[in-house]
């Protein structure tokens, strides 16, 4: 039996990198826009995956995080043309003193990272320094995010409401907004950036630490460590990351919405992270971008049963294939490595 | 409006609550499983009751008995399928509830489409005491709630059935000791509960559009019942269910629908980082 | 100093008193076994010496200062270690990453992020495996080992916590009587100079470790000595000993 010598990580992320550093030679304007939001869509499992494969927290409301950030540059590029329109409907003639900062686009870019990293810091002091652990946990995020929605719903006046925010550029951080093929490679670098900044810090002592509070919360704080502390750190790298996703995709996506904040999209990356294989990241990112590959190819041609499937692979992968697609592939290819 | 009606529709709204969040309560407080689908099985009772009545055109009664026993098979189905395999794993069993109200949801897509679907009311009129007025149908369904509160509470305390469910939820372990096939037990609760879901969506077919993304909003509110009343007691369910509708209607009253919602998610978040076992502290079901 | 001490302990739970005036003292480089029937409070002891469970009345001092009130974490900082009953290991971690999590000195979050391993830490990890004769299994995962493996992992993390006092609850349970003999080897020669205070049922292993001996009954001090004084006592004899089958 011969030994393959590289890991699964190199094997499926080598070539998966490759394809898309291709993609805008090869594909249409409209297939690198989709491809472009497919690779943010990963860096967005990436953030959960830091959370819920890695420190054990299942949050079912990440799409807040998302969302924050997402309305933030949104705002920022509508304040671009003065005083928006949904706001002069609700009376409101001047931009509101607390969305000042917004009108500058880098200083938004920045307050994009900070405001969901900051959110995420208290709603993890709130809940994890109490006794509130596991299942009830995930209920919290859960209803924070059906609220969070529903905020974002009714406070018309100052986020667009139902509508939501449209005719967005991309990143018009130094005055012009990118082009489709820049702005593209800029997210791809991006993800792959966060992609390694993650991987070290799941290396590092401190991501030993929150897996084995994964593991075995009480048992780690009888080392030593405050594991409330921990969970808090990292869901605050993970909300910024969100955050961060959140902006990319609103650029790309020239719209953002509160379908873009709700349960709806929260449970999406649940799906990908669980079917891709959670605690890997490289099973986060193939999650992501696999299942919205195949959900954009295959809903033409069956249009009618390609969620129902997704539904059934959800309901096999949690009860045959625990470790997810990838992460099965990596777990057997590592035993197959240790038995050559 | 006055402040007595929004008191007395508080009371409508309780009911509705109790019937939603009955079946949930029950899944959640014995097997421990957290339905992320229970949206979905009451969306079962709907449809049914929209074949029954406004297809094949029957009455009403007839569709609320075909509701309750074409969700509790579903519900069947799934437990012995899906859910048995999962046993004791919480977390997981969340996802794979996840994972059968996609499926639910798409099922219900293929074979009704889009489009929204309606029951009429089977009962028109109302009551009219005083300044309050209470349309029949909100009155049948008070009286229904009630009703299945009771025959709830009849199963539990006066079957051989509900004793053994009893037992199981307080000591498992002891439970199959003694010979108790905790396996059958759980697919009766889970079919049973889905059920409840069943006769629930039935119910509320005529008040709102029947469709495939109906679940939801129903989960949403079936999870603040549970939250709010505790698991693990109807009588916790019924008091969490007049809480949540009483404050729903009487802060409607003194400013917005909006606010009141938006209060109700805030209480909620504060229940369950306080008091996770709920507001009351009842002990036996 | 003693580096251990209560003073009139108590814990109740819902009207059952678990623990009664309970005074306690073990010196530096003592170990202590502790005995008595199932329910005595044994492992409640343990629980509210390591910060698990907070006392309704009393006080615990280590090395003289007042911990009552710590939590787990804190108390384990200052270099308290706590073995469980039942192999408590993290099962999806190799057995090197279980004992590398253990290392003293990460505890703080900007330690955990920046402070690198050198050669000295990665040395002391393998050190360890070879104590408790994991060497060759340092990257297995932590599930795929045996019991007894499993129960000298947890031992091997203790080492590594480096703790000034070792809590071994009934470290030989569900372990063959040669593995039980080798863990009462591995006691006596990696626990060298720290203070133990071991909990535990098997006699003979008892015989082979003990010094001192303290027995509790029904959440109270019931007797301290010498096992041969405790075995020769009547009191001891009447409630436990008696219904101690095998020697």
């Amino acid at each position: 039996m011969r030994k393959f010598l590289l890991s699964s990580e190199k094997l499926i992320g080598v070539p998966l990198v490759l394809f898309l550093f291709c993609v805008p030679l090869f594909f249409n304007a409209f297939q690198v826009n989709l491809m472009g939001k497919f690779i943010i869509f990963a860096l967005l499992a990436i953030s959960l995956d830091l959370v819920w494969g890695y420190a054990g927290l299942l949050s079912i409301g990440h799409a807040v995080f998302f969302g924050l950030g997402g309305y933030i540059i949104a705002l920022s590029y509508t304040f671009q043309n003065g005083t928006p329109s949904f706001m002069k409907r609700f009376g409101i003639e001047e931009i509101p003193v607390f969305m000042q900062p917004l009108t500058n686009i880098p200083t938004a870019f920045i307050l994009g990272l900070i405001i969901p990293a900051v959110v995420a810091a208290l709603v993890g002091f709130f809940i994890l320094k109490s006794r509130v652990t596991g299942v009830y946990f995930s209920l919290i995020t859960l209803i924070m995010a059906a609220l969070f929605q529903m905020i974002v719903i009714n406070l018309q006046a100052y986020t667009g409401g139902f509508n939501g925010l449209m005719g967005l550029p991309r990143l018009p951080l130094f005055g012009k907004p990118f082009s489709l093929t820049t702005f593209y490679y800029i997210v791809l670098f991006v993800t792959i950036a966060v992609y390694f900044f993650a991987k070290a810090l799941t290396r590092s002592h401190f991501g030993k630490v929150l897996m084995s509070i994964r593991e075995n919360e009480e048992r780690t704080g009888f080392l030593g460590y405050d594991v409330s502390n921990y969970k808090i750190v990292i869901f605050t790298i993970s909300g910024l990351i969100a955050g961060l996703a959140g902006m990319l995709y609103v650029s790309m996506n020239g719209f953002v919405g509160p379908s873009d904040v709700g349960i709806a999209l929260s449970m999406s990356v649940i799906l990908w992270v669980a079917i891709g294989g959670r605690g890997t990241l490289m099973g986060a990112v193939v999650g992501a971008i696999g299942i919205n590959y195949l959900s954009n190819s295959l809903s033409e041609s069956f249009p009618e049963i390609w969620y129902l499937l997704v539904g059934i692979v959800m309901v096999l992968v949690v009860m045959f294939l625990p470790d997810g697609v990838y992460g099965s592939f990596k777990k057997w290819l590592e035993s197959r490595n240790a038995s050559a | 409006m006055n402040f007595l009606q929004s008191l007395t529709d508080g009371i409508s709204v309780a009911a509705i609550l109790v019937i939603v969040a009955m079946g949930f309560a029950i899944t959640f407080g014995v097997m421990k499983v957290i339905n992320l689908a229970h949206g979905e099985f009451i969306m079962i009772g709907a449809y049914t009751a929209y074949v029954f009545v406004s297809l094949l055109k029957m009455p009403f009664v007839v569709a609320l008995i075909g509701a309750f026993l074409v969700s509790a098979l579903v519900g069947m189905l799934v437990e012995y399928t899906v859910i048995k395999r999962l046993y004791g794993r919480t977390l997981d069993t969340l996802l794979a509830t996840l994972g059968i109200s996609i499926i639910l949801q798409q099922l219900a897509r293929l074979i009704f489409g889009v489009s929204t679907k309606s029951v009429s009311t089977p009962m028109t009129g109302s009551l009219k005491l005083g300044t309050v007025v209470i349309p029949n149908y909100r009155l049948f369904i008070i009286l229904l709630s009630v009703i299945l509160v009771g025959i709830t509470l009849f199963i539990l305390f006066r079957t051989n059935f509900g004793m053994k469910l009893r037992s199981v939820s307080m000591n498992r372990s002891i439970c199959e000791v003694l010979g108790i096939n905790t396996a059958k037990i759980d697919t009766l609760t889970f079919a049973y509960g889905s059920g409840l879901a069943g006769v629930a969506g039935a119910v509320l077919a005529p008040i709102r559009g029947i469709s495939s993304t109906m679940g939801i909003e129903y989960l949403t509110d079936a999870f603040m019942v549970v939250v709010m009343g505790g698991v693990g007691s109807i009588a916790g369910t019924a008091l969490g269910s007049a809480l949540i509708g009483e404050f729903k209607q009487v802060v409607a009253f003194f400013s917005t629908e909006v606010s009141a919602s938006i209060l109700l998610f805030i209480l909620v978040i504060l229940v369950l980082r306080f008091k996770p076992e709920g507001l009351f502290k009842v002990e036996r079901r | 100093m003693p580096i251990l001490k209560t003073e009139n302990l108590s814990v109740e739970f819902n009207g059952f008193k678990a623990l009664t005036d309970l005074n306690f003292t073990l010196e530096k480089d003592e170990l202590r076994v502790i005995l008595g029937p199932n329910g005595a409070g044994k492992t409640t002891f343990l629980d509210l010496i390591s910060g698990k469970t907070k006392p309704t009345a009393g006080k615990i001092y280590f090395n003289g200062e007042d911990i009552t009130s710590y939590g787990a974490s804190q108390i384990a900082q200052r270099g308290v270690g706590r073995k469980f009953q039942g192999p408590n290991v993290f099962a999806n971690l190799t057995v090197y990453e279980n004992i590398e999590v253990s290392l003293k000195g990460y505890h703080r979050i900007a330690q955990s992020l920046f402070k690198k391993k050198d050669k000295a830490a990665m040395e002391k990890i393998h050190h360890i495996l070879e104590q408790i004769g994991l060497s060759q299994k340092s990257q297995h995962l932590a599930y795929t080992l045996s019991h007894g493996e499993k129960q000298w992992l947890e031992m091997g993390m203790l080492l590594a916590q480096d703790p000034t006092l070792v809590i071994l609850d009934e470290p030989t349970t569900g372990m063959t009587a040669s593995e039980t003999y080798k863990t009462g080897e591995l006691i006596q020669t990696i626990f060298k100079g720290k203070s133990l205070i071991v909990v535990e049922h098997d006699m003979s292993f008892v015989r082979q470790i003990a010094k001192k001996v303290t027995v509790l009954h029904q959440g109270r001090h019931l007797a301290e000595g010498t096992l041969q004084e405790i075995e020769n006592n009547a009191k001891v004899q009447e409630i436990y000993l008696k219904e101690d089958v095998h020697a």
